[in-house]
């Protein structure tokens, strides 16, 4: 192995045995970060299908401009943040429809934890996300999820979204606003 | 008069951000009403970050090689003018490029004749949604097919390349639809696409696991159910589109 998951790639060198090292190095934490972005499993795994497949295909003109990792996230946030746009706007055209996809999700997000009562809490927890992140544009939700989970500054974030620093400050305000609203009153019980 | 910090600037003092306006350092620390505020805004955000993400089972990194890999072969071997293939997206891109011109060169012809027939534009409306219509109607026979037929290793294989043709065919009538702003139709079809090319492009031995997933994916959001909606709908447009009816194109 080359160490992939430590050094970015020379140009020219996407080999099948490379790309699955880099498979196996980063998949798992691309999928947390779509999985937080699009909060559905099966279009978490679509997302970080399509960004390393895009990944694939570019690697040769990779050039250690950034580590790999960090290039390898922004592909997988640009799909994830495409796919939340496109749903958006698929709910803008068709609400009830969408409404009860959202159900839906959340109602098999919610039926996959295990049913005891030490478990309770956390689901509602994740049910209260869930709402909040489902009020949520997809720009506050990617400001969101890559400040709060992924750590990275407004600057960055700003530069990722194609968006300036007080934008970018703006989405992450509205977005703890709202996860304020759905969560507070559970923390304040608990 | 004690200025206290905002809730943005909470956020900003929560994430490590610099605040934009100066003055209130140690303001936190020597002032009871802003600390709480503070504790409150970290109790909620620390919650948020405890969440857990459900993992992927444990072939998720193998299956994903393979898939990502069979795709770009497959996409590599019809970049070699693999000629079937070739010849099924010319064909589906030519079905839709004829319908185009016909619905010029009769709009072209008949378009002045307003009151007893269509005017130029309603015709390429109406060939337009009738392509698009066929085009929904394909797949979602396609994907109830998918759904219902034995998955034996010939039917794989047959259902493989149908869901194969409907992806080859399927970014022309896409692109058609997004330049004549059905932006609700293309999304449908990308999403249909979506969910049968890792299907298509699964290799022999994955081909069973990934047709169970699409059946669950296609289940869980009711993709057959809609594209009929969606293809009633154009049908019933088309319909509409009578010669003293304003033209939406």
């Amino acid at each position: 192995m080359s160490g992939l998951g430590q050094t970015p790639p020379e140009k020219g060198v996407a080999n099948d045995e490379e790309f699955r090292a880099l498979v196996m190095s980063h998949a798992r934490s691309l999928h947390r970060l779509a999985y937080r972005m699009t909060r559905n499993e099966q279009d978490a795994e679509d997302v970080v299908q399509d960004a390393l497949l895009k990944a694939y295909r570019a690697l040769d003109k990779f050039e250690n401009r950034s580590e790999l990792s960090t290039w390898l996230h922004r592909i997988t946030t640009n799909c994830a943040y495409d796919l939340l746009r496109k749903r958006q706007r698929r709910a803008e055209d068709d609400l009830p429809e969408t409404d009860a996809e959202a159900g839906s999700v959340t109602a098999s997000l919610t039926s996959n934890v295990p049913g005891a009562d030490q478990n309770a809490h956390a689901s509602d927890i994740r049910r209260r996300v869930n709402d909040s992140m489902e009020r949520m544009s997809a720009t506050e939700r990617t400001a969101f999820v890559l400040r709060h989970f992924e750590g990275h500054t407004l600057d960055h974030i700003g530069a990722t979204l194609g968006i300036s620093l007080a934008a970018t400050k703006q989405c992450v305000f509205r977005a703890v606003r709202k996860v304020r609203q759905d969560l507070e009153p559970l923390v304040q019980t608990s | 008069m004690i200025h206290h910090l905002s809730d943005d600037q909470l956020v900003l003092l929560y994430y490590r951000e610099p605040l934009e306006e100066s003055g209130f350092d140690g303001h936190l620390a020597a002032c009871a009403l802003c600390l709480g505020r503070f504790q409150a805004l970290t109790r909620v955000l620390q919650v948020v970050a405890q969440e857990d993400v459900p993992e992927p089972a444990g072939d998720f990194e193998a299956r994903l090689t393979g898939l990502v890999l069979a795709a770009t072969r497959k996409q590599e071997r019809g970049r070699i003018l693999s000629f079937p293939r070739m010849a099924r997206f010319l064909a589906a891109g030519a079905a839709l490029a004829a319908c185009l011109l016909v619905a010029f060169s009769f709009g072209r012809q008949f378009g002045r004749v307003e009151e007893q027939t269509l005017t130029a534009a309603q015709t390429q409306e109406r060939l337009l949604l009738t392509a698009l219509g066929e085009h929904l109607g394909r797949s979602r026979v396609t994907l109830v097919e998918l759904k219902n037929r034995d998955a034996s290793a010939a039917d794989l294989k047959a259902l493989q390349a149908a869901a194969d043709n409907l992806v080859t065919a399927s970014p022309a009538f896409r692109a058609a639809a997004e330049r004549a702003g059905e932006g609700q139709v293309a999304s449908m079809m990308e999403e249909t696409e979506r969910l049968l090319v890792r299907f298509a492009a699964a290799p022999p031995g994955e081909a069973k696991e990934e047709l169970d997933g699409l059946r669950r994916r296609a289940e869980t959001r009711d993709l057959p159910f809609r594209l009929q909606v969606m293809q009633t709908q154009i049908e019933k447009r088309e319909k509409s589109i009578t010669p003293s009816s304003q033209s939406s194109l």
